[in-house]
């Protein structure tokens, strides 16, 4: 036996007791779990809060930041607005995607659109800025990495888009953070305000 | 039987499933050499290899959508465009042309714009997305392929709503995949590869309850399936009655005949060879009539073995025979109809080939050809002398009938195609464009002037023009992009923005960025409008003032229908000074021969009755009357005219000759010969197969009715009625 060999014996044995330690962190969590954790948003009307943004394009070294505002109108509408660092305004609205920009206005169906990536893209996106705890589920295994901090991994092995997804909760139980791994290597960092709530009995 | 066995021949020769190089079976030999040049332009511009996949019975997106995408990767080597399936990869060199001549189309929008619209792709890339749409705005600030998506969405227009890349009709649940192939519909190997796939397709497809091909491939493809089908099974009843007339032969001891066989096969081989060399290419129509007509050729064969080839009277009954069948021939080769001159060619040198080997071998060697005649005449079926009559009579009704000269009635359509295409042309709201070749000489010029004309006029405009600019204007346009990126000069951008958007920077490259004449391969995005360095432009007026208009114009703008739909005006204006002609030509040898106008008359007699018989058929079972009916009339003209002539020879000058009783057994077995060798495609469902079928079938059957008991029948009328005068 090699020294070199002798020496990943090592490693390895040093390396098993880490990675019990870190799986054992990881809790899978039930439906239930995960409604109780988002309960808060699955019955709102409207939904406004602030964001900040940071997408790091891996293979090109960049990061990419922007601010902005996102409004959620039940049942169907999302707006996703960037301030900086170029206004930009994407509304996702029933199957209608409009994006308005200072050069104009382009809106199309999603029914129209040929391109099945896009289309799941769309629908994966719309979960998630929705928050919907029962979609969410139905598509991805959920474990809680530590208090309020759950992990979000793809049951599909050929999902197009968002492979994995981190979360974490603030005390009062509103979205603080969300970090998106995407299938290209790329991630999507979000930190978001206090948001500003209308529930639906409220109404 | 010889004809019989040629029938066999020519219909093995078809089954096969490649054709050779020099076998021609394309529509456009039925087209003048101008309206031929205007239906290449169907052909082979990529702008018509558009079809449509038309599916039954579901309306599953997302089955939909992995069935379109299936397509486009299984079958890439066939497919050009899919517009169900948008893959930017797929789509590369449409996409990276479009975006690369940017600075031909736009000028530099200035230093404000840019930065404006590059923020704001670095705000939507900030979005989550794939790998390969963020590498489309990499190269895209500008979002220009959104431009380009618009314009070819334009190119589809129809009545039909656009559902996930499908265009639907909610009414009857039908959905339509528009597929754009990479080769022209004559390759119709190709679109066998293609269709083979969609029954199987379909199974897997769940709820599908049918899955078609409709457009110029599919219908291409039909039509030889259909050509190949019917041979299938008329090559084995052919073959099987060419058995039947052998086993006769065998049976009745008239081996000499035979030795006729290898002659013909000659004859037929070297001809084929000659046209070859003349025409470069032999039509499967000429291969399949012309060595029927030549056959007739056997006809003087065959009756040389039974009337004596040693005697004058027999050649020259067959010297007479030939002259009136190539003298109508030589005039049809007159036509300006490229299929008429190539049968006429081919029949006539056949013929006259043919002859002339029979004539030098059967005089040569007389003895190993004669044959002993049957007992068999006329008088033993004396019923059949009013049934002549009859048909004599009858002859007249074939000027009731509407003869159908388009090339469209040519066209074989199943019944799922025939209603695939009225649902069609229904639902779809489009007719077909008008064409026009722009000039070669500066095609972005006169493409440029066809859209301002069709824009004044309200007129749709689809070519060059919608994607590019002119010359000038591209020049104008690149000065603006030089000025800013070249010679030193470099656009204000942030870190950011040069790192984000290099490749984009990078496609502008100063040592290509030149005004593009398309003197050149042209762009990927304008290849559906390039053939050959011409191209093509196409007008979609509306109403029926728009084409009035279009046609004072621009008189060379045209479409598939009316191209085809002037082949019927030639062919009958030819016609209206042809068969006046070839009638006269043929009765003028036949009465240089016999010098007496009612003997003459008497010649035509079996060709009357053959008409009358077909006449009788066509109306009794509806059958329509072709262009291809009117070739086979004219081979049933052929022959009879030589039946005539052998009845009448035997009438007048062999009454006493102990061999002129043989003219009854030649004439029964060249009908028989005959009949055995055609008939069997009235089995086709083809139509070019069916409609010569029936005219060579009921035309000779009437023919050989004509020769035996109608001339007779009135010589004898004749005889008595000068008598009692």
């Amino acid at each position: 036996m090699g020294p070199k060999i002798r020496l990943q014996c090592i490693w390895s044995f040093l390396l098993v007791p880490l990675s019990l330690a870190w799986g054992a962190a990881e809790k899978p969590v039930d439906l239930a779990t995960l409604q109780k954790a988002l309960k808060s948003y699955q019955s709102i009307d409207r939904l406004d809060v602030d964001f900040k943004q940071t997408k790091i394009l891996k293979d090109i070294n960049l990061e990419l930041k922007s601010e902005g505002h996102l409004t959620v109108k039940a049942p169907d509408q999302v707006e996703w607005k960037i301030v900086k660092p170029e206004p930009l305004t994407v509304t996702l609205e029933q199957q209608k995607v409009t994006v308005k920009s200072s050069s104009g206005t382009q809106s199309y169906q999603q029914s129209e659109n040929p391109s099945t990536k896009d289309r799941e893209s769309y629908a994966t996106l719309l979960t998630w800025l929705k928050l919907d705890a029962g979609a969410i589920a139905d598509k991805y295994n959920v474990t809680e990495l530590a208090k309020n901090h759950y992990r979000f991994v793809s049951k599909d092995p050929h999902e197009a888009m968002i492979k994995a997804l981190e979360m974490e909760m603030a005390p009062d139980n509103h979205v603080s953070k969300l970090i998106f791994d995407e299938v290209s290597g790329d991630q999507m960092r979000l930190a978001f305000g206090k948001p500003k709530v209308t529930y639906r009995s409220q109404k | 039987m010889i004809k019989a066995c040629l029938a066999a021949l020519f219909l093995v020769s078809f089954s096969a499933s490649a054709m050779p190089k020099w076998f021609d079976q394309s529509h456009e030999i039925f087209l003048t050499k101008e309206l031929d040049t205007m239906a290449s332009n169907y052909r082979d511009f990529p702008l018509f290899w558009w079809n449509f996949l038309i599916i039954d019975g579901t309306t599953n997106w997302d089955d939909l959508s992995a069935l379109c995408a299936d397509i486009a990767t299984s079958s890439a080597n066939l497919v050009q465009k899919v517009p169900c399936h948008f893959d930017v990869k797929q789509l590369g060199d449409f996409t990276h042309d479009w975006l690369r001549d940017l600075p031909l189309r736009e000028a530099f929008p200035g230093d404000k714009v840019l930065h404006t619209r590059m923020q704001e792709t670095l705000a939507k890339a900030s979005l989550p997305m794939g790998r390969d749409v963020l590498e489309v705005l990499r190269l895209d600030p500008l979002g220009t392929l959104n431009d380009l998506k618009e314009r070819v969405e334009k190119r589809m227009q129809m009545d039909l709503k656009l559902e996930h890349g499908f265009l639907v009709d909610e009414k009857s649940h039908r959905v339509l995949m528009p597929i754009q192939f990479s080769f022209s519909p004559a390759d119709s190997a190709q679109t066998h590869e293609f269709t083979s796939t969609l029954a199987d397709r379909c199974q897997h497809l769940k709820g599908c309850t049918g899955m078609d091909l409709f457009g110029p491939h599919a219908s291409t493809r039909e039509n030889e399936m259909r050509i190949r089908d019917d041979v299938s099974v008329v090559s084995l009843v052919g073959p099987l009655a060419m058995a039947l007339l052998c086993l006769f032969i065998f049976v009745t001891r008239r081996y000499r005949i035979l030795n006729l066989v290898p002659i013909l096969l000659f004859t037929i081989a070297f001809d084929i060879v000659v046209t070859v060399l003349v025409f470069g290419k032999i039509h499967g129509i000429t291969l399949g009539f012309g060595p029927g007509i030549v056959g007739l050729a056997m006809d003087y064969g065959i009756h040389s073995c039974f009337l004596g080839p040693r005697s004058a009277k027999t050649w020259r009954a067959n010297w007479v025979g030939l002259l009136t069948t190539i003298v109508i021939m030589i005039i049809l080769g007159f036509s300006s109809i490229p299929l008429l001159r190539q049968m006429m060619f081919f029949s006539v040198f056949g013929l006259c080939f043919n002859y002339l080997l029979i004539y030098m071998i059967l005089r040569r060697w007389p003895e190993k050809f004669e044959a002993d005649h049957y007992q068999f005449s006329p008088a033993q079926l004396p019923w059949l002398k009013p049934v002549a009559i009859v048909l004599l009579v009858l002859s007249a009704a074939i000027f009731t009938q509407r003869v159908h000269l388009d090339v469209g009635h040519l066209n074989y359509e199943s019944p799922r195609t025939q209603e695939m295409r009225q649902w069609f042309f229904k639902v779809a709201g489009t007719d077909s464009p008008y064409l026009v070749i722009e000039d070669e000489r500066n095609a972005l010029a006169s493409s440029e002037s066809h859209k301002k004309w069709a824009d004044e006029h309200g007129i749709q405009f689809e070519g060059l023009s919608n994607y590019i600019p002119s010359f000038n204007d591209q020049t104008r346009h690149v000065l603006t992009w030089r000025a800013k990126f070249c010679d030193g000069n470099k656009p204000k951008l942030t870190e950011q923005q040069t790192k984000f958007f290099a490749p984009f920077l990078k496609s502008i490259d100063c040592d290509k960025l030149y005004a593009d004449p398309l003197n050149s391969a042209p762009p990927d995005y304008l290849q559906d409008f390039a053939h050959e360095g011409r191209y093509v432009g196409l007008f979609f007026p509306k109403t029926p003032e728009q084409i009035q208009t279009l046609h004072a114009q621009y008189s060379e703008a045209t479409t598939p229908r009316e191209i085809f739909d002037s082949f019927p005006r030639i062919f009958y204006n030819e016609l209206l000074w042809m068969v006046p002609l070839a009638f006269a030509g043929a009765f003028l040898f036949l009465y240089l021969h016999y010098l007496q106008l009612g003997w003459s008359a008497l010649a035509v007699v079996p060709f009357l009755t053959g008409l009358g018989l077909y006449a009788a058929i066509v109306i009794v079972f509806h059958l329509p009357i072709s262009f291809i009916s009117l070739i086979g009339l004219l081979m049933v003209f052929g022959c009879s005219l030589d039946y005539g002539v052998f009845v009448m020879d035997f009438l007048l000058f062999r009454k006493e000759d102990q061999r002129g009783a043989g003219v009854w057994s030649a004439l029964s077995l060249c009908a028989f010969a005959t009949i055995a060798g055609f008939a069997p495609l009235v089995f086709a469902h083809h139509p070019v197969l069916n409609d010569l079928g029936q005219a060579l079938l009921w035309g000779t059957l009437g023919t050989y009715i004509g020769s035996l008991w109608g001339i007779t029948g009135v010589y004898t009328f004749w005889q008595k009625w000068r008598a009692r005068a």
